[in-house]
């Protein structure tokens, strides 16, 4: 790694991602290689670990004061899963928070994804270009 | 300067410990981060709002077992009705300023509990292992009312003892690696310690490590007050644990710190 500290990395190294795997699912290659990518951009990154509830992850976000959350769902339940966050995390209130999913997604899934309230969606093969620039635009 | 905005909502929930009171904390400790301080009116005016709590910092090397001792310590303080804050410090990359906060997928599982309080925090730029501003977090934690303070460091060497400047009572979980005299004598842990957890016993011999601690030990005891614990044991599986907690728990029946 070559990479030397510029202004970017600077600006995003106060933010703070929580990274979460919900569900019964094991599948964490996707999720590792965005940990790395995220965290060589600058940003801090919170990792749940695997096999979580989504009042745990609720918790985490409030407890780690998090400004994104992003959702790595590659077991299909993602719609139910990821309902079952909003519902809680909307009875906080807590609006400035960027959501985020990526995983095996159906382009009908995204939409009604978006329309829950997920910021935006990254379905499998999405460059790791395209993940950052989007999280920049929200973050930043 | 912090905003009044964010002390004030932490003031109205400091009166208990419940998810409004996290997410209060949660607010001020990231406008410290970010380089905001607090008036020292703030720490006076709410000075004597909680003065038995238990601070303890857990340090050792990378690797040795710190998250998940802190695991089961904090098992331990939930089952017995404690309430427990936690700072975790991971370090920050010197060249893309990047962190990979990772202590929590350890200790978070099995607690889902409002008398628990987690927070991961980066070194960024500081010079030190710990950011200056731990001592507040550690202030506003205390006027929250937790029974007990946890700080993990990151993976400590050899010269790593400024978590002192922030807790009073040290679990030093020593690497087994290192068991020869003059390592010992280099150490300036043996400075802060009160008590040493060997950690590893089921995969790993603890006895020589355990000799060569109390060798040091036994060497330089006139200098000491107190002689340190020394437990034996390992995190993952919770042997040794219990006893740790059982000196931590006696040093907040007796009332204080600061004794």
């Amino acid at each position: 790694m070559d990479q030397i500290v510029n202004s970017i990395n600077i600006e995003r190294s106060t933010k703070r991602i929580l990274l979460a795997k919900i569900g019964l699912d094991g599948h964490d290659r996707g999720v590792k290689i965005v940990i790395n990518l995220l965290k060589d951009a600058g940003y801090q990154v919170i990792y749940s670990g695997l096999h979580k509830l989504p009042s745990q992850i609720v918790q985490i976000g409030i407890q780690e004061d998090v400004d994104a959350i992003g959702f790595s769902i590659l077991s299909g339940s993602h719609l139910e899963l990821i309902g079952d966050f909003l519902e809680i995390w909307k009875s906080y209130n807590d609006s400035t928070v960027s959501i985020f999913a990526g995983g095996i997604i159906s382009k009908i899934d995204e939409i009604t994804l978006k329309g829950m309230g997920v910021d935006e969606v990254f379905p499998v093969g999405t460059d790791l270009g395209v993940i950052l620039a989007k999280l920049d635009e929200k973050l930043l | 300067m912090i905003d009044s905005e964010i002390t004030d909502a932490f003031i109205r929930n400091s009166n208990s410990i419940n998810v409004q009171s996290h997410q209060s904390i949660a607010k001020i400790i990231s406008a410290l981060e970010k380089g905001f301080s607090i008036p020292s009116k703030f720490f006076k005016d709410n000075a004597n709002k909680n003065n038995h709590c238990i601070t303890v910092g857990i340090t050792g090397g990378a690797g040795s077992g710190k998250s998940t001792f802190i695991n089961k310590l904090t098992s331990y303080i939930i089952q017995a009705n404690y309430s427990v804050g936690i700072i975790l410090i991971d370090p920050a990359s010197k060249l893309t300023k990047g962190t990979f906060l990772g202590d929590r997928i350890r200790i978070c599982p099995d607690h889902l509990e409002k008398n628990l309080y987690i927070r991961s925090l980066s070194t960024l730029d500081s010079v030190n292992n710990i950011p200056a501003y731990v001592g507040e977090v550690i202030q506003c934690m205390k006027i929250i009312g937790f029974d007990f303070i946890l700080l993990e460091t990151i993976g400590v060497s050899q010269n790593d003892n400024e978590i002192k400047e922030y807790v009073e009572n040290i679990i030093y979980i020593p690497s087994n690696e290192s068991i020869d005299w003059i390592q010992q004598h280099k150490l300036s842990m043996h400075e802060i310690t009160n008590i040493y957890f060997i950690n590893k016993n089921d995969i790993q011999d603890t006895n020589q490590t355990k000799i060569a601690i109390e060798e040091y030990l036994e060497l330089t005891k006139q200098q000491r007050s107190k002689l340190p614990e020394i437990i034996t044991g390992n995190s993952k599986y919770g042997d040794g644990v219990l006893e740790v907690f059982k000196i931590l728990n006696r040093k907040f029946k007796n009332g204080s710190d600061s004794e």
